[in-house]
C-alpha cells in the first residue's frame, strides 16, 4: 500500500492540545455549511484564508483532543489537508481520522523537526518521513493490522462495503 | 501471561487467549449504545450499506439529549430513530417516558455487565466502568459493529490508581476525581486505561465509581474501570438477565504508571472555564458571580448528587437573580429523587427540576446569554458549551454547585452547612 499514501506539501503548525472545539466548533456538526472554510479559524486565521489543498498539519500533544465528534475530521479534510502528523494524538481523534481516510501519523517531537511552511514528504503507510526543506529524515507510527485495512481501503465505509459485498448471502 | 482487566476483557471480546498493550486486535462489542443525537454520525452512513443490522439485541437506542424533542429537527430524528428500530428489530430503545441519558441507563438497565465490551457514541461511555466494564466512546466507527459484527481496538496500556482514606465532610467523590486527573494529567492519561483500585474505592457506591470512571475522560483516557466488587454483582444481576463472567486484574499484571493517593486530606476543587483540568481550589474562585447553576449530567445527575444538593437547599432559597435547572440522569433516578422529597426539596428552594435528560450539560434548555457565567456538575466547559461563545462555564460537585446558587457567588458548602 506505500507509495498511494505517500504525501508531499506545505506544512502549518499548531501546538499543542488543540481541541476539537478549535478544530471546529460543535454546531457545524449540525450544520456542515462552511465547515472547511472556518477550520483552525480561532487558532489561525491566515491558515483560515489560505488556499492550502494538498497540504499537510503537523502538531503537538493531544491532537484533536474533547469530545469525541468526529465532525472536527470532515473540516479537515474539507479545508484540504491531506494528512496529520502529531506528536499525540487525542484516541478518539486519531479513530475517527481513520474512518474517514484523514492520513494520520504519530511523531514524538515532530515540531522540533518539521516547521511552518516547510516541505514535507510523509509516507503515511510506512511512517517514513523527509523534511525536503531541511533534508532531514524523520520517523512516526502509523496504523496497523485492521486498522491499516480500513486505511488501505480508502476509509471505514469503502472498507465495509467491501466486507459487505464479500459476504455470503 | 498476567493480564489487566481491561486487557482480560479485549481478549475475551477478541476470542484471543491474551492480549498486550499496543497490540490491534478485532473484537465484538457485547452492547453498542446510540443516543438521539448520535443518528448523523452513524443512521445514514449505516443505512447507505443497505444491510440488517447484526445482532440488534446487543443495540440499545436511548432518547437523552433532546427529550422530549424541542424542535422540528430533533422531533423528525426521533421519528426516524423509531422507524430504523422497528425496521432492524432493535427493541431496546429508551423512548420519551423510559428516556435517561446513556450511560445512567446502561449501568440502571444492565447493560453495561462485569467483564463485557461496551461501545457508546457519546463521549463519557467511560462511566460504565464503574461496573467492571471495558465501555469505550466511538462515533461513525460504530457502523463496523452494526454492519458486520465487529471492530478494531488497540490494546491501551494501563494505569493504576490506588485509593484509600475517607472523605472529609463537605467533599465528594467529583471532588477526588477532579484532584486525580489533574495530577495525572492528559500526558500520562490519553490513550490509556485507567484502574482504580484500593479500600476507598472498594466501599464506593456505584454513583461515585460512576462519576470517577466518568472523569477519566477528561485525560482522554481510553476508558475508567474499576473491579467489580460482590455488591456491584448482585446490583447488576438483579438487573439483567443476561448472563455474565466478571473478570479481575491479575495480582501481577503490568502498569505504565501506578500512583496512590489518600482522599482525606483532598478539599473541594472547581475546574475555571475553558479546560475541565483547568483546576483551582474554591478559595481561588470563592465569590465568582453567578447566573446559573446546573445540576445534571452523566458526571453529577445521580440520586447521590441530589441527595447533596437538596442537603444544601432544604428549607432555603436560592439567591435572587440567580437560576438553577436541575436535571435527574435517568427516569428511575427521577423517581427515587421524588420519593425521598428530594425533588420537593429543590423545588421549594426556587429550583427548576426538570425531566431525565442530559439537560443543560450540552446546551439544551438551560442555555447561557453573552457574559453570563454558571457553575454546573455537568461534564464539559469549553467555549460555548452551554450557548453563548462569551459565557463561562465553572465545574464542581452538586455541593458545591448548590451553595453557590445559594449565595448568588460560588461558595464552599462546607461554610453553607456548618
Amino acid at each position: 500500500m506505500s507509495a498511494v499514501f505517500e504525501r508531499s506539501g506545505r506544512v502549518w503548525t499548531f501546538g499543542d492540545e488543540v481541541s476539537i472545539e478549535y478544530i471546529s466548533p460543535l454546531r457545524y456538526m449540525f450544520n456542515p455549511d462552511g465547515r472547511g472554510q472556518n477550520c483552525l479559524k480561532y487558532l489561525d486565521p491566515v491558515f483560515a484564508a489560505a488556499q492550502k489543498q494538498g497540504d499537510l498539519i503537523v502538531a503537538g500533544t493531544q491532537f484533536g483532543q474533547g469530545p469525541g465528534h468526529d465532525h472536527a475530521i470532515l473540516a479537515i479534510r474539507e479545508a484540504g489537508i491531506e494528512g496529520v502528523v502529531a506528536a499525540s494524538f487525542a484516541p478518539q481523534f486519531f479513530r475517527h481520522a481513520i474512518v474517514h481516510g484523514l492520513l494520520v501519523a504519530e511523531c514524538p517531537g515532530v515540531l522540533d523537526l518539521v516547521g511552518a511552511g516547510e516541505q514535507l514528504t510523509m509516507d503515511f503507510a510506512t511512517g517514513r518521513g523527509r523534511n525536503q526543506s531541511r533534508g532531514t529524515e524523520l520517523r512516526a507510527r502509523v496504523p496497523e493490522g485492521p486498522a491499516a485495512q480500513i486505511i488501505e481501503a480508502g476509509g471505514l465505509m469503502p472498507f465495509l462495503r467491501a466486507q459487505v459485498a464479500a459476504q455470503p448471502g | 501471561m498476567p493480564m489487566t482487566i481491561s486487557e482480560k476483557i479485549l481478549a475475551r471480546a477478541a476470542g484471543l487467549e491474551s492480549v498486550v498493550p499496543g497490540q490491534y486486535i478485532t473484537a465484538r462489542a457485547d452492547t453498542a449504545i446510540i443516543c438521539d443525537l448520535g443518528w448523523p454520525s452513524v443512521g445514514p452512513l449505516f443505512e447507505s450499506l443497505g444491510v440488517p443490522v447484526v445482532e440488534p439485541d446487543r443495540v440499545i437506542v436511548t432518547f437523552d439529549h433532546t427529550a422530549p424533542a424541542e424542535n422540528e429537527y430533533n422531533a423528525q430524528l426521533h421519528k426516524t430513530w423509531r422507524e430504523f428500530c422497528a425496521k432492524h428489530g432493535i427493541t431496546r430503545i429508551h423512548d420519551i417516558g423510559d428516556q435517561g441519558i446513556s450511560h445512567v441507563l446502561s449501568v440502571q438497565k444492565g447493560y453495561a455487565r462485569p467483564g463485557t465490551l461496551q461501545i457508546n457514541v457519546d463521549t463519557h461511555a467511560n462511566t460504565c466502568g464503574a461496573v467492571g466494564c471495558f465501555a469505550i466512546a466511538m462515533g461513525t466507527d460504530m457502523i463496523s459493529d452494526l454492519a458486520v459484527g465487529w471492530n478494531w481496538y488497540q490494546v491501551p496500556e494501563s494505569i493504576l490508581v490506588h485509593l484509600e482514606g475517607d472523605l472529609a465532610p463537605g467533599v465528594t467523590m467529583r471532588d477526588v476525581a477532579q484532584h486525580i486527573m489533574s495530577d495525572l494529567g492528559q500526558d500520562l492519561g490519553s490513550g490509556r486505561a485507567i484502574e482504580f483500585v484500593g479500600p476507598f474505592v472498594e466501599q464506593a457506591t456505584l454513583p461515585q465509581l460512576m462519576t470517577l470512571c466518568n472523569w477519566s475522560r477528561k485525560v482522554q483516557a481510553v476508558v475508567g474501570i474499576v473491579n467489580p466488587s460482590e455488591a456491584t454483582l448482585a446490583y447488576v444481576r438483579e438487573r439483567t438477565e443476561v448472563p455474565f463472567e466478571p473478570l479481575y486484574s491479575d495480582p501481577d499484571a503490568r502498569y505504565i504508571e501506578r500512583r496512590s493517593y489518600d482522599v482525606s486530606a483532598m478539599e473541594p476543587l472547581v475546574a475555571a472555564p475553558g479546560d475541565p483540568l483547568a483546576t483551582r481550589s474554591l478559595a481561588q474562585v470563592a465569590g465568582t458571580v453567578i447566573h446559573q447553576a446546573f445540576l445534571g449530567s452523566c458526571a453529577g445527575g445521580s440520586i447521590e448528587d441530589f441527595r447533596a444538593a437538596a442537603s444544601v437547599l432544604r428549607g432555603k432559597r436560592i439567591h435572587e437573580g440567580v437560576r438553577m435547572i436541575a436535571s435527574p440522569g435517568s427516569q428511575e433516578t427521577w423517581r427515587l429523587a421524588e420519593s425521598e422529597g428530594l425533588l420537593r426539596d429543590l423545588s421549594d428552594a426556587g429550583v427548576l427540576v426538570t425531566g431525565s435528560t442530559c439537560g443543560a450539560c450540552y446546551g439544551g434548555a438551560g442555555v447561557l446569554a453573552g457574559d453570563e457565567v454558571c457553575i454546573s456538575t455537568s461534564t464539559e466547559n469549553f467555549q460555548g458549551r452551554m450557548g453563548s461563545m462569551t459565557s463561562s462555564i465553572y465545574l464542581g460537585s452538586a455541593l458545591t454547585v448548590a451553595a453557590s446558587a445559594l449565595e448568588g457567588r460560588i461558595a464552599d458548602a462546607r461554610s453553607v452547612l456548618r
